[in-house]
């Protein structure tokens, strides 16, 4: 277990010295001030504006730290041998596991920075708004979009860590995560605009079928109404957000088993 | 050098497109079925595009004098696809309200985009109330605008103006006196560089009373 401590905070420290990792914490302040400075361009709801802009910052950071950072690191321990040094002291599960909690902490750690200064750019916005035009906004507001994109970036992560374990070379993890994610971030919605009726009216039986099979493997994982529940401060759709985490968690177990299992098989 | 080079770069294609291509450079956009699909969980920042658009769209309108239709036409199609994307954008309403409803051939289409937005936003009454005003003076479809109206003063918080002039537009008898106050009504909520056309109909429906009043 102290193995895998060390393994993780050591992991951890290197994910901390890297420039791209300081680049996206340095990043934070420059998504604040855009969304403070657009969000002025709107008439009425600016606030809601400003909580997109910073939705859409906070996702776009974590799914980068995710997939570049996180991505390389794991890509070069498997392909470059790196992971072939900690294995004669630990069992492969345990380096992975270690591996892991050491990219979640740098994730935690980025999402915290940023979450400070979504709160602090929100303060700013709602001190300069009328009451009438921030109504039922809660200063709670970037803490759930944070749990929101934790709960993205951690589904991203599994789908690193599941093409990790079985893609053979650094560009083909890579290429392959990139794929699969945004397959994850476009698919609901394009199967959203299949199944409406209108689509629906047009097609044979059989493919409507097809569609409705492909739509229930691939539930709505975006949480897009839930985001703009949150960014117009209204009551948040509870039946959307209990589907919205069971889906969230079930692909994050299915493809972290899935990669697990298939990193202890594969050849180093 | 490389420097100079970039922002020597820069300025050629900005002063090309203050001179050229400024009307097509922010106008174009995808259908809000495209758009929805490629916005993925980031629908309100679609949304939110759209209407900058919009912005950049009227300022090319009032800027320049030629025939605008082209450009109307992509203002409400920005409109609805902000509409689509995120249907609780108050922005998208107020600006359908201020700028395509006042526009010739544009009343119709806003009173349907108000209509879906009464229907999204089921809390406020300005929407419905906006719509059977705009169904009532300038589409003249009073059994429409008598729906909505309703549905408007059945709503929380509609204030005693709202239920007034709506009770005034669904007697036969009102005049064009209710119509200018509630236009003053929606001028103050707009920013001044908005008003133009709700300016001009005001003084319309002003100059038609006086010579009403005039012997």
């Amino acid at each position: 277990m102290n193995k895998a401590l060390a393994l993780a905070a050591f992991s951890l420290r290197e994910i901390l010295s890297a420039p791209a990792y300081r680049a996206l914490i340095a990043s934070t302040l420059f998504i604040a001030a855009g969304a403070m400075a657009i969000s002025n361009l709107f008439l009425l709801e600016n606030i809601k504006v400003q909580l997109d802009l910073l939705w859409l910052g906070m996702s776009l950071l974590t799914t980068f730290y995710v997939l570049v950072i996180a991505g390389s690191l794991l890509a070069q321990d498997f392909t470059q041998g790196i992971a072939s040094l900690f294995l004669p002291h630990m069992s492969r599960s345990t380096y992975l596991r270690a591996r892991v909690f050491g990219i979640i902490a740098g994730l935690l750690l980025l999402l915290a920075v940023m979450t400070l200064v979504a709160t602090a750019t929100l303060a700013w916005g709602l001190n300069y708004t009328p009451t009438a035009q921030a109504h039922g906004v809660s200063w709670w507001a970037p803490l759930m979009l944070s749990g929101m994109t934790l709960l993205q970036s951690l589904t991203i992560l599994s789908i690193v860590i599941f093409t990790c374990s079985w893609a053979s070379g650094l560009v083909e993890m890579m290429l392959f995560s990139g794929v699969f994610t945004g397959l994850a971030f476009l698919l609901p919605s394009v199967m959203q605009t299949m199944t409406s009726t209108e689509v629906m009216a047009e097609v044979p039986d059989w493919t409507a079928a097809l569609i409705h099979a492909v739509d229930y493997l691939f539930p709505d994982m975006t949480g897009a109404r839930i985001a703009l529940a949150i960014a117009h401060g209204l009551p948040l759709p509870p039946a959307e957000l209990t589907w919205f985490l069971i889906a969230q968690m079930g692909y994050i177990m299915l493809l972290a088993a899935a990669g697990f299992l298939l990193f202890s098989r594969r050849d180093l | 050098m490389a420097l100079g080079l970039c922002l020597y770069g820069m300025s050629l294609f900005h002063q090309q497109t203050q001179t050229t291509d400024r009307p097509h450079l922010f106008t174009e956009g995808l259908p809000p079925a495209a758009q929805k699909v490629l916005a993925g969980p980031f629908a309100g920042a679609a949304a939110d595009f759209n209407l900058l658009a919009v912005f950049s769209i009227y300022d090319v309108i009032r800027t320049q004098s030629r025939d605008h239709n082209a450009l109307w036409h992509k203002l409400h199609a920005r409109l609805t696809a902000a509409q689509q994307l995120d249907p609780w954008f108050w922005d998208v309403y107020r600006l359908t309200t201020g700028l395509m409803a006042f526009h010739e051939r544009g009343t119709s289409a806003a009173v349907e985009l108000l209509s879906k937005g009464a229907n999204a936003r089921t809390w406020d009454w300005e929407m419905p109330f906006m719509a059977g005003f705009l169904a009532h003076d300038f589409l003249h479809d009073d059994k429409r605008a008598s729906e909505l109206m309703s549905e408007a003063i059945k709503r929380p918080n509609a204030p005693p103006l709202a239920v007034g002039l709506a009770s005034q537009f669904l007697q036969a008898s009102e005049g064009s006196e209710s119509s200018i106050r509630f236009l003053f009504y929606l001028r103050a909520s707009l920013p001044a560089e908005y008003r133009d056309v709700i300016n001009a109909r005001i003084a319309r429906l002003q100059l038609a009373k006086k010579r009403e009043t005039q012997p």
